[in-house]
């Protein structure tokens, strides 16, 4: 039973970690996608007067948000160094 | 208005406490005392060398000029650093396990370590870099004019240029080539360079909030201004756009500088993860207040001012000297710190691959040995910092101030960016070759030169006006701006499309069509699966012997490195004094070694040149193709090891079986027992008892009893002699009796001794004469004993009426093998296994006296004296092979 347990825990771990790198790849492949098509540009508020404003902080707002991904997911993967 | 003199005092003041810090850091790193200097933080800023002059003032003038397009120069590398994980750190690992000292290094040493490659690379990177430079210079000189322009006393900008250049070049050969190891980490001027990135970062905030929170009213009226004077033709999401994105995001891997202190600077991984949102992070600090700076500039200044030095004439024209003065601290340290980090890169490459491949080639002809390679590539890379200086000052001097250099950072961007294909390819692709390498970072470097280098001189350097106009040879489809008539309005995006598109199709192609050399296969191998290998385990056999190898390593790397290493390895092989066997792991280590220092293929070069060889060794190919046999063999492995575990769970099945059987018998042979010793005693304790009590008893019935007393203790003292015996044979203790006795005549004692206790009228017994020629050494009252055993069985247990006992004879050199059959009914199969066990009733012969020890004592007795007994099944009766050896040991057989 106890062998068992520890089986699926060890599934479970080499699961995390196999996720983790997914998201790695995922990442830069989301930042791709609203950073250099014109997708985001679709939901900017305002009329063409204050275009330049609302792309500015959509880009902004987006950088920020990469940044606060790369932040979570270093320090998931820091772990992923260590162990080996 | 800060005179020029202060000014200068400033920049020298800055400098000596620079100077002071990469002392410090290198004292401290020489004392082991790293723990700051290894900080992720440390790392991370010294990224920060991406950021030069030409950003930090650059972006406001870009943003002021085109709008939002500067932020794609940041953007690029941002989503380089998110995806760390599948890129950057992969070429990390590779430079640390491979000791690469720069990106020529790199490219050369994944396809084969050819020494092409490096020269064609560096060559490139050199063209590419020079004119970086010279942007450098020009920048710090139009700052510091910036300050001058009313003071009639200060120096020409070609004198400024001349002496920043000057400065520089002492600094980094005073820092940058201490170490001769490209490879080990330039502490000091990392850790000058982190200090740089900060007073950058600080220099364009400090004027930011003073521009949003004390020029302006605060973020809304910014905006408000931003919207009003910024253009908006060129914005984002367009083709320029996305080409920017692209370049810059090429270039934070390919530019040299970058390479340095991304790749041979990190020394550990782990900074990387740290990296990957703070180095993003610094960017987003760095361009927060672009906007604002260059819409207020805008706004404020008269119209024509240069938007490139708003960061400077903004706090000048406000009369804030301080910030002023700190932002030109940060535009300085952005400039030199690119310049310091690019002239170690580029020096680096130059001797490596251009110096010493030359210089060895020249002594070659003298005895090699006799050099100090040392003191060649020091001194060449000295002269290379200050050659390469010397060439982005004459470049300066040439263009400068014309617009042609105003666009030059996007412009070295694509011609470094051209090794993007064969590097990125060769970490993930193994069938990339170096000819397809070659082929592919020329093709793009001519078309870079052609469609977007040349042309930026205006027609005033090779390419004509008229060839712009009408194409090479007045052929219309080689007009540079617009290839094969296809017209890309952005002459950038056109020629980004063209060369990488046509780089990559050189590439792909002839990769494809040529076959690697083995060290190419290789390394291949080696890069693309880095993070699978466990160790290096090529090796070249050796030729050269430790001596020459040692002299070579004192060249390259030290005396006392040298003496160092060699002693290490010695003690790891074993030997306490002396120099280590050349074996080939050994060479592989040493090769990494000098490849440390003077780059890959330079060191193949010189150990191939020392051992006399320089094909690949059998076991190098065999461990490219083992890949798959590997790959096999293990599953292979897997397959056997299963078959084994069901084999021995059926043995223990079957052993269960066993067990559980014998331990049944005991049981029923402990009732057996207690049963077979309660008769006797039963029958003894009441007869003794009659003859006790009863005084009138005759002499004949005394006799009797007495007679069955007898018999009956008799019986006992078999049965617990039979079970002493056992237990003292099996317990190893047996001392045989040894002698020479015919064989024949024991065989016959025994027939005798078994005929005592039964009726042998009609028994025929067929003993072999050939018994009577052999002799043996050997305990004959225990061998007798086993014979009388199996032959009062074959009489006991047979149920014809006319048994019949054959004894035969086989003989091998070192045993006689009896064989003792009859025709009796045999055993059954069951019953086979147990029958040579102790205490085993068969389940057949159940009318018959005894306990079932006489077997079991028998397969003892044989055990000891060295031989065996088997039951051989046969079709009518039982058949018992006695083996037994010629001479015999009187030894344990345990």
């Amino acid at each position: 039973m106890t062998e068992k347990q520890s089986f699926d825990a060890m599934n479970k771990k080499s699961r995390g970690s196999r996720k983790k790198r997914d998201i790695a790849l995922i990442l830069p492949i989301i930042g791709i996608i609203l950073l250099l098509t014109p997708v985001l540009k679709s939901f900017a508020v305002g009329d063409e007067a204050s275009s330049l404003t609302s792309v500015m902080l959509i880009i902004f707002g987006v950088w920020a948000g990469l940044i606060a991904a790369a932040f979570l997911l270093s320090r998931a993967l820091i772990s992923e160094i260590r162990n080996k | 208005m800060l005179s020029f003199n202060i000014l200068v005092s400033i920049c020298l003041i800055y400098v000596i406490i620079l100077f002071m810090v990469a002392a410090l850091a290198e004292q401290r790193a020489q004392k082991n005392k790293l723990s700051f200097l290894h900080s992720p933080i440390v790392y991370t800023l010294s990224i920060s060398v991406y950021c030069t002059a030409w950003t930090f003032y650059g972006a406001v003038g870009s943003a002021a000029r085109n709008g939002l397009e500067f932020f794609a120069i940041y953007l690029g590398p941002t989503l380089v650093f998110i995806g760390w994980w599948w890129f950057l750190r992969k070429l990390v690992r590779i430079g640390n396990t491979q000791r690469i000292t720069s990106i020529a290094d790199l490219i050369s040493s994944r396809y084969g370590k050819s020494n092409l490659l490096a020269v064609v690379v560096t060559l490139l990177a050199v063209i590419g870099t020079t004119p970086y430079i010279a942007l450098q210079l020009q920048s710090l000189t139009l700052s510091f004019a910036v300050f001058t322009q009313k003071n009639a006393n200060a120096p020409s900008s070609a004198i400024t240029a001349l002496f920043i250049a000057f400065g520089l070049a002492a600094f980094t050969v005073v820092f940058g080539t201490r170490n001769l190891d490209a490879n080990e980490r330039h502490h000091g001027v990392i850790t000058a360079i982190a200090l740089e990135a900060i007073v950058k970062l600080i220099a364009l905030l400090s004027v930011g909030i003073f521009v949003v929170w004390f020029v302006a009213d605060g973020p809304t009226e910014v905006l408000a201004n931003a919207e009003r004077m910024l253009p908006k033709t060129t914005g984002v999401f367009t083709p320029r756009w996305v080409t920017l994105t692209f370049l810059s995001g090429a270039a934070i891997i390919c530019l040299p500088r970058m390479f340095q202190v991304i790749v041979i600077e990190n020394d550990a991984e782990k900074h990387l993860a740290t990296a990957s949102w703070a180095f993003p992070l610094y960017l987003f600090l760095m361009c927060l207040f672009v906007v604002p700076i260059a819409a207020t500039g805008l706004e404020i200044l008269p119209e024509g001012s240069n938007p490139d030095l708003f960061v400077l004439t903004i706090p000048l024209a406000m009369g804030q000297e301080a910030i002023a003065a700190l932002a030109f601290l940060g535009g300085f340290s952005s400039a030199t710190s690119m310049v310091i980090v690019a002239a170690i890169a580029l020096s680096t490459m130059v001797s490596n691959h251009i110096v010493l491949p030359l210089w060895l080639r020249r002594v070659q002809a003298r005895s090699p040995e006799s050099d100090d390679v040392r003191s060649i590539l020091l001194r060449s890379r000295r002269i290379s910092i200050v050659g390469i200086l010397g060439l982005g000052y004459l470049y300066y001097q040439f263009t400068g101030g014309t617009s042609a250099l105003a666009s030059i950072g996007l412009i070295a961007f694509l011609g470094v960016a051209q090794v993007l294909p064969a590097l990125s390819f060769g970490l993930f692709w193994r069938n990339a070759t170096r000819t397809g390498a070659l082929a592919g970072i020329m093709v793009g470097f001519t078309i870079w030169a052609y469609t977007l280098f040349l042309p930026s001189f205006d027609g005033s350097f090779i390419l004509t006006n008229d060839i712009m106009e009408n194409g090479l040879w007045g052929l219309s489809i080689l007009r540079p701006h617009a290839l094969f008539g296809i017209n890309i309005p952005d002459p950038l995006v056109h020629a980004v499309f063209w060369s990488l598109f046509l780089n990559l199709f050189a590439f792909v192609t002839l990769s494809l069509m040529t076959t690697p050399k083995p060290l190419e296969n290789l390394q291949a191998l080696q890069f693309t699966n880095v993070f699978g290998m466990s160790s290096q385990r090529h090796m070249p056999s050796s030729i050269s012997t430790s001596e020459d190898l040692f002299v070579l390593a004192q060249r390259i790397v030290g005396r006392t490195r040298a003496a160092r290493l060699f002693e290490q390895k010695a003690k790891e092989q074993g030997k306490p004094h002396g120099l280590p066997d050349p074996t080939s792991e050994f060479i592989i280590t040493l090769e990494r070694e000098f490849a440390g220092s003077v780059g890959a293929a330079t060191a193949h070069a010189m150990m191939a040149q020392i051992s006399g060889r320089e094909t690949v060794s059998v076991e190098e190919l065999i461990a490219v193709a083992d890949e798959t046999a590997q790959v096999m063999e293990y599953s292979a492995r897997l397959e056997k090891q299963s078959t084994e575990l069901a084999e021995t769970a059926k043995e223990l099945r079957r052993a269960n079986n066993k067990l559980t059987k014998l331990s049944q018998q005991k049981d029923d042979f402990l009732s057996q027992v207690s049963h077979e010793l309660r008769t006797p005693m039963t029958s003894i304790r009441s007869f003794s008892a009659i003859l006790m009590n009863d005084g009138e008893i005759d002499r004949e019935q005394f006799a009797r009893f007495s007679s069955i007393i007898n018999d009956e203790s008799q019986r006992l003292t078999r049965i617990l002699d039979d079970i002493l015996d056992l237990s003292f044979l099996e317990s190893g203790k047996v001392k045989l009796n040894l002698q020479v006795k015919n064989m024949g005549e024991m065989l016959e004692q025994s027939i005798t001794a078994s005929s005592t206790s039964y009726d042998m009228s009609n028994v025929d017994i067929r003993l072999s004469k050939k018994f009577h020629d052999v002799k043996l050494l050997t305990d004959a009252d225990r061998l007798t004993q086993v014979f009388i055993n199996l032959i009062s069985n074959a009489i006991k247990y047979n149920n014809k009426p006319k048994p019949i006992i054959k004894i035969d004879l086989a003989e091998t050199p070192d045993y006689i093998t009896a064989i003792i059959s009859d025709n009796g009914p045999g055993i059954s199969e069951g019953d086979r296994e147990i029958i040579f066990e102790k205490f085993s009733k068969l389940s057949s012969g159940g009318a018959a006296s005894g306990v079932g020890l006489g077997l079991s004592i028998c397969a003892e007795i044989m055990r000891n004296l060295g031989g065996n007994i088997s039951f051989k099944p046969s079709d009518s009766g039982a058949t018992f092979e006695v083996k037994i050896p010629k001479k015999t040991d009187n030894h344990d057989a345990r």
